[in-house]
C-alpha cells in the first residue's frame, strides 16, 4: 500500500507536468508566429537592399526612388505591430526565450532606418517625407518612465502617419547600435532623437508635436 | 497605554516590515519562482488532503449516552447568551444535563440576563448552576471553575454566541468509543450571514469545518477544537491539566495539548452548530490576527511535536506544513505587492507631483498584465480547479445547495480573501516579532 503522502506527490508532478507541456506548446505557438512574420519582413527586403543598391551605383534615383520608398514604407507597416506582439511574446513567456526574435528584430528594424536615412539623402523629392523619431530605452531592467514614453510615442505614431519612432534597447550590443549611441550621446533612458538632436528624459506629447511637423490621418 | 499597543504603532511596524520584505524579495527573487513554488506546495498538501478525504472509511461509532455537563463561558454577549441557552436547553439527550455557566464580569447586563434565565430554567427542573467571577479571569480560567463543578463524564464546552442544533449533542456523543478520544467537534456553520464578510465567511467556515476537518480528523491531526462548541472527555481534559488559562487562542492550546497527551480528537460533521462571526473587516481582523497571533505562540510551545515522527501524521507532516503554507502564502503575496509596487509607488508619486512625470503618463501593468495573462495562468487555473473543487465539496459536506447569489461571495473567497488573510498572516509574524501584548481583542 503506497502512502497518500507519494501518491500525492505522484499526482502533483503529474499535474506539473502536463502544465509544462501545455505552456510550452502555447509558448511556441507565440514566438512561431512573431518568428514568421518577421522572416516574411526580411525576405521583402532583399528587394529593398537591391533596389538601394542600384540607386547608388546608377544614380538612379528618378526610376528606383518611388520603388524604394513604396517598399521601405509598407515593411515600416508590416514591422510595427510586430513590436509590441513581440512584448507581449517576452512578458507572457515562461518556457521559451525571445532574445534570438528580439535581436533579429532590431537588427531588422535599424535596417530599415538606415533605408529611411537613405531615402532622404537620395529621394529628396519623395513625396511622403516621412519623420523619424529614435527612442532609447534599457531592454533588461524595467523602466516605468520609459513605459509611459512608449505610450506617448505610440499616440503619435498613430496620429501622424508621417512619424515613425524607431526603438533601440541601449544594452544590447547588436549590428550598429553602439555607434549609434556614441553618434548622439545617448546615456540616460529614456532619450529620444528628434531631428538629430537628443533629449533626455521624458518628453510630454505637446513638445513632440512641436518639434515635428504631423500630417494627419484623411 | 504602552505605545505598541496603538493602532498606529503596528500599522507603522507593518508597513516598514512589508517594505523591506518587498524589497528584498523583489531584488532576489523572480516571481514565477515564488509562484511556482508556492503552486506545487498548495496543490500537494490539498492532494494528500483530497485522497484522504476520497478513502471510503467507515466511522467507528458507539451507543454509550454518559452523562454530560455543558459549560458556557458569558462575557458581555447579553446580546446571545438568552438565545444560547435555550438551544443548549432545547438539546435533545437521553439524560439530565447539567449547565453550568460563568459569569466573567461583564460590563453589560449580561448577568442580569443569566439570573432571569436561570429562574426560567429552575422552573423547569433544569440543573443549572451560575458561576460569578467578581474580576475578569478570561474565557480559559472561567471555563477551569466550572470544570471544578461538572459532574459529567463528558463535558461541552459551549461559546455564548453559539447555538447548536437539537441533535448536536447526540451525533457528536456517538464518536466517544474509548478513552482514548479526548474530544469531538463538529462541523461550525455562520448565524444568519447578513453582511458581505459574513457571507464570505459563511463559505469559509464550510470548507475548514466541512473539508480540512474531515481529511485532518481521518489523519488524527486536527489543530483545533473550535471554541463555539467542542465535547470534551473530562479525564483528557483533567489529564492535560485544563485549560491554558492566559492563552489567546485557548481551544487551539487544548487541542495541540491533547495531541501532546497522545488522545485523538475526531470530527463529525453530520452535527451543526451555529455561530455568530465578525461582521466588518475590521473586526475580522482583529478577530483572526488573534487567531493567527495565537497559532504561531503555541507553535513556539508546542515546537517538539514540529516534524516529529512519533506524533504520526500530525508531526510529521500536518503541523508543520500548516506553518509552511501560511509563510509561503505571505512570501506569494508579498512578491506579487512588490511585481506592481514600483508602478503604484510612481503613480503616486506623480500624483502628488514629487516625480517630475505627469502620473496619467505613467502606464501601470497591474497584477492581471503580469500574472494573469501569461502562461502562468494555467498553474492559476488548475488552483483554481482543485481549490473549486474543494469548496464544493465542503458545501456536499455540510450537506448545503451551492445557490446562485453565492457565487461571488465564492469568489471573492477563492481569490481576494485568501490574499488578505495572507496579509493577516504577515501582520501576526510582525507582531508576535516585535511582541506586542496578546490580547483578545474582541471575544
Amino acid at each position: 500500500m503506497v502512502s497518500v503522502y507519494v501518491k500525492a506527490l505522484f499526482l502533483t508532478l503529474l499535474f506539473f507536468a502536463a502544465n509544462f507541456f501545455l505552456i510550452k506548446y502555447l509558448d511556441d505557438t507565440r514566438a512561431d508566429s512573431v518568428s514568421s512574420q518577421l522572416a516574411t519582413i526580411d525576405e521583402e527586403m532583399q528587394s529593398s537592399r537591391i533596389l538601394l543598391f542600384y540607386i547608388q551605383t546608377a544614380n538612379a534615383t528618378r526610376d528606383a526612388c518611388p520603388a524604394l520608398e513604396a517598399k521601405t514604407m509598407e515593411q515600416l507597416n508590416n514591422i510595427y505591430g510586430l513590436a509590441r506582439q513581440l512584448e507581449e511574446v517576452r512578458h507572457t513567456s515562461i518556457l521559451s526565450s525571445t532574445e534570438q526574435i528580439k535581436r533579429k528584430y532590431i537588427l531588422t528594424n535599424s535596417e530599415l532606418w538606415l533605408y529611411v536615412t537613405q531615402l532622404q539623402k537620395y529621394c529628396s523629392d519623395a513625396p511622403a517625407g516621412i519623420t523619424p523619431i529614435l527612442y532609447f530605452y534599457p531592454d533588461k531592467r524595467d523602466c516605468v518612465e520609459c513605459r509611459a514614453q512608449a505610450e506617448v510615442l505610440d499616440k503619435v505614431r498613430d496620429q501622424c502617419v508621417n512619424v515613425r519612432i524607431f526603438a533601440f534597447p541601449t544594452d544590447l550590443e547588436i549590428g550598429v547600435l553602439p555607434t549609434l549611441m556614441k553618434k548622439y550621446g545617448i546615456e540616460k533612458t529614456p532619450s529620444l532623437v528628434i531631428n538629430e538632436k537628443k533629449i533626455e528624459g521624458i518628453v510630454t506629447e505637446e513638445i513632440i508635436r512641436s518639434l515635428v511637423p504631423c500630417t494627419r490621418k484623411t | 497605554m504602552d505605545v505598541r499597543e496603538s493602532f498606529w504603532f503596528s500599522a507603522l511596524v507593518v508597513l516598514a516590515g512589508g517594505t523591506i520584505l518587498f524589497y528584498l524579495l523583489a531584488s532576489f527573487v523572480p516571481f514565477i519562482a515564488i509562484y511556482l513554488v508556492t503552486n506545487f506546495v498548495f496543490i500537494y498538501v490539498a492532494m494528500v488532503y483530497l485522497l484522504t478525504y476520497w478513502e471510503e472509511k467507515e466511522e467507528e461509532t458507539t451507543e454509550r449516552k454518559p452523562a454530560i455537563s455543558v459549560i458556557v463561558s458569558a462575557y458581555n454577549c447579553a446580546k446571545t447568551i438568552g438565545k444560547c441557552l435555550e438551544n443548549v436547553l432545547a438539546m435533545d439527550y437521553p439524560k439530565p444535563l447539567q449547565v453550568i455557566v460563568v459569569e466573567d464580569a461583564s460590563t453589560d447586563d449580561t448577568l442580569a440576563r443569566i439570573k432571569a434565565f436561570k429562574k426560567k430554567a429552575a422552573a423547569r427542573g433544569k440543573d443549572f448552576r451560575l458561576v460569578i467571577n467578581g474580576k475578569n479571569q478570561g474565557k480559559g480560567r472561567s471555563i477551569n471553575q466550572a470544570l471544578r463543578f461538572a459532574r459529567g463524564e463528558l463535558v461541552a464546552c459551549i461559546d455564548a454566541d453559539t447555538y447548536p442544533e437539537r441533535d448536536a449533542l447526540l451525533k457528536m456523543v456517538r464518536h466517544f468509543t474509548d478513552g482514548k478520544v479526548g474530544a469531538v467537534i463538529a462541523l461550525v456553520c455562520v448565524h444568519k450571514p447578513s453582511t458581505m464578510i459574513q457571507k464570505i465567511q459563511e463559505i469559509e467556515y464550510y470548507t475548514a469545518f466541512g473539508f480540512w476537518h474531515t481529511a485532518l480528523g481521518r489523519l488524527d491531526s486536527l489543530l483545533v477544537t473550535p471554541g463555539p462548541m467542542s465535547i470534551y472527555s473530562k479525564r483528557a481534559l483533567a489529564d492535560v491539566g485544563g485549560f491554558d488559562a492566559d492563552n489567546i487562542t485557548e481551544d487551539m492550546e487544548i487541542a495541540l495539548h491533547l495531541q501532546d497527551k497522545g488522545y485523538r480528537i475526531k470530527c463529525t460533521t453530520d452535527a451543526r452548530i451555529y455561530t455568530e462571526v465578525p461582521a466588518t473587516i475590521g473586526s475580522l481582523y482583529k478577530q483572526r490576527l488573534r487567531w493567527l497571533r495565537g497559532k504561531i505562540f503555541n507553535g513556539g510551545k508546542y515546537s517538539h511535536m514540529l516534524f516529529n515522527a512519533k506524533y504520526g501524521d500530525f508531526g510529521r507532516f500536518v503541523y508543520p506544513v500548516s506553518f509552511l503554507v501560511e509563510f509561503l502564502g505571505v512570501v506569494f503575496v508579498a512578491r506579487l505587492i512588490a511585481l506592481n509596487g514600483a508602478n503604484v509607488a510612481n503613480g503616486v508619486l506623480g500624483l502628488l507631483n514629487v516625480a517630475a512625470v505627469d502620473s496619467s503618463l505613467l502606464y501601470n501593468p497591474g497584477v492581471f498584465a503580469s500574472m494573469v495573462v501569461d502562461s502562468s495562468i494555467i498553474f492559476f487555473a488548475l488552483t483554481m480547479v482543485v481549490w473549486g473543487y474543494i469548496v464544493w465539496q465542503s458545501f456536499k459536506i455540510a450537506n448545503q445547495p451551492v445557490r446562485l447569489s453565492q457565487l461571488p461571495f465564492i469568489t471573492v473567497f477563492m481569490t481576494v480573501y485568501s490574499l488578505f488573510i495572507s496579509l493577516v498572516y504577515f501582520s501576526s509574524m510582525v507582531h508576535e516579532a516585535i511582541g506586542t501584548k496578546r490580547t483578545w481583542g474582541t471575544r
